[in-house]
């Protein structure tokens, strides 16, 4: 990757209760969203605040570059923000220039170069303004750039006129903007995202979604973002990175299960998802396992189709999301399974809210994990 | 019943007549209350505060003792600091026995321990995601370490407000260590003892009177500051 903003490299980072993040590589390109999707305890969190310098890793590396005035110049200044210290040639497989190398960089500059809203963020004890002041205050901006930033980020926000408002009388959601207001004053190079619309209300979610693509697309900014939500991180993002039990996984993590691979007398392999569904997969692997399906593997029809595939359930239409060119059906069939379809064949097949419809895929699309 | 109310009665003439000897003692109590407090705040915040957050080996056995010494009895401190500064004692040259910086000493000795114990437990009491919202936006150590203190900061003046009122109120370590010297080191506490002891009731409850408004007035505060912390 030419333009690598972070590069991530035989990360491990364990708890005590047994979890563990892994990941051997990974790196975020300059100017682009990222989605960091997963079920709750997959290591999204984690992953943010080991980037964000808050936890150290136990083994591993992160890289930060920061962008030489050649915008293509992949030998730009270089910061390592967690690892032991390599040998030069380690970074990038070459060796780049001596003085433009810096290992263990100052946390404190590095932190002034991206910033994270937390899940559930915390405002201090003051007022709106305050707050979003608060991170420019301690680099030392003067108080007329103060002013004028912090009401620019009001007005994108669109909480213009809450300057003097005590923050801790805000509602959620309007509590979740002032907190990216807080970060986006700062103009950082990444902005870290850990589930930015968890819990808030439509008109929040609007906005916050609408000024990450603004913020994007305008500055440039990097932003990497946390969530479970699939349609959401396709809607906001073209970079998915899957997490699961702190693993990168291939692929989208959508209809994912948890169960128990059982063989019938017939030797085929297959996971009980309820009492009414079980799914045949083709799999090495045994006991408890995850398994996702892909939702443009899964085929709708009307009637049941015969073909080689071992999977076919009918199911009742629960939710219809209708995207740029693409449709996302959700099919209730005992579980709730995604499927990924066009909008031309959408139109064609008439599907309807509470319609009745067949699913089918094949064993050998079901991701065993 | 009649003693009582012309007691009262000539002890509201005193305060309403502002008696000179009276505000003289008031003053001392207050100059002396004043900057123990003052120097058991500079150093019990700063400590409560570091021992709030971080981890070192014992320190589970400093704040057992902190938890002791707010329990420290009056006595016990005048006679510790009078065996210091008394004319045989390691520090008698410096001659501070029976002046305000002997009071002083003691009162901040008694000070230290609430105030530093009570901003240990506000410290604790800060959501533990201001420490990570301050260092996630750009502030160096020192600048979250004052972050803290001010998201805590309502407990952290009831602190230093339950330590006022009990020095303020203390007895034992003016009288050892003051030697309660009219205008110089007669503090209200003393004079009531003293006053009452030869008969003055009026001025001893015109200057428990006073003492109680103080004590009053402080507790009034020290509430309305926890709730708003909470």
């Amino acid at each position: 990757m030419e333009r690598a903003i972070l590069k991530i490299k035989d990360l491990t980072k364990c708890y005590p209760g047994g979890f563990t993040l892994q990941i051997p590589s990974l790196e975020f390109e300059e100017g682009l969203i990222y989605a960091l999707v997963g079920p709750n305890g997959a290591g999204k969190t984690t992953l943010l605040n080991l980037i964000n310098l808050l936890e150290r890793p136990d083994k591993g590396e992160i890289f930060f570059r920061e962008q030489s005035s050649s915008r293509d110049d992949p030998t730009g200044r270089l910061y390592i923000l967690w690892g032991q210290t390599p040998k030069r040639q380690q970074l990038w497989g070459q060796t780049p220039p001596g003085p433009k190398i810096k290992v263990g960089s100052d946390p404190k500059e590095l932190h002034r170069k991206m910033t994270l809203v937390m899940e559930n963020p915390l405002l201090f004890k003051t007022t709106v303004f305050k707050n979003i002041e608060y991170g420019l205050k301690v680099r030392s901006v003067n108080k007329k750039t103060r002013q004028k930033r912090v009401k620019e980020m009001l007005e994108a926000v669109e909480l213009g006129g809450f300057e003097k408002r005590p923050a801790l009388s805000l509602s959620r959601g309007e509590t979740q903007r002032v907190a990216i207001a807080r970060a986006l004053v700062l103009k950082p190079e990444v902005l870290l995202l850990d589930e930015p619309f968890t819990n808030i209300d439509k008109r929040s979610l609007e906005v916050t979604e609408k000024l990450i693509k603004e913020i994007n697309r305008k500055e440039h900014l990097t932003i990497i973002f946390t969530t479970h939500d699939f349609r959401q991180a396709y809607r906001l993002s073209g970079q998915v990175i899957s997490l699961l039990e702190g693993k990168v996984v291939k692929g989208s993590l959508e209809n994912l299960f948890r169960g128990e691979i059982e063989e019938n007398l017939e030797g085929l392999k297959y996971v009980k998802l309820s009492p009414k569904v079980s799914v045949a997969v083709v799999t090495k692997k045994g006991g408890e396992v995850h398994i996702s399906i892909p939702p443009e593997d899964i085929i709708l029809s009307p009637t049941q189709l015969q073909s080689s595939a071992r999977n076919s359930f009918l199911g009742r239409i629960k939710k219809i999301d209708i995207e740029d060119q693409t449709v996302r059906v959700s099919v209730d069939i005992g579980v709730e399974i995604i499927s990924l379809i066009t909008k031309e064949s959408f139109d064609e097949l008439g599907l309807t809210i509470s319609s009745s419809i067949f699913i089918t895929f094949k064993s050998t699309s079901v991701m065993v994990i | 019943m009649d003693y009582i109310y012309e007691g009262l009665k000539n002890a509201l003439k005193i305060i309403i007549s502002l008696d000179p000897e009276m505000l003289g003692i008031v003053f001392v109590s207050l100059k002396v209350s004043t900057t123990s407090i003052v120097l058991a705040t500079l150093v019990g915040v700063p400590l409560g505060f570091y021992i709030a957050i971080k981890d070192f080996w014992g320190k589970g056995g400093i704040v057992l003792l902190l938890n002791t010494l707010m329990a420290l009895p009056t006595v016990i401190i005048g006679l510790l600091v009078y065996s210091f500064i008394s004319r045989g004692g390691p520090l008698g040259s410096l001659g501070f026995l029976y002046t305000p910086w002997a009071m002083i000493i003691g009162q901040f000795i008694l000070a230290l321990p609430i105030v530093s114990n009570l901003s240990l437990s506000a410290t604790q009491g800060v959501d533990k995601r201001v420490e990570k919202t301050a260092l996630t936006l750009g502030a160096d150590n020192l600048q979250t370490a004052l972050t803290i203190l001010r998201e805590g900061r309502f407990a952290i003046f009831a602190a230093i407000i339950a330590g006022f009122g009990r020095v303020f109120s203390e007895v034992g370590i003016s009288m050892m260590l003051g030697g309660n010297i009219k205008w110089l080191t007669r503090n209200i506490t003393t004079a009531i003892a003293f006053e009452t002891g030869k008969g003055e009731f009026s001025l001893g409850l015109s200057l428990g009177i006073i003492l109680l408004t103080v004590a009053f007035s402080i507790n009034i505060l020290f509430s309305y500051l926890q709730k708003k912390g909470a």
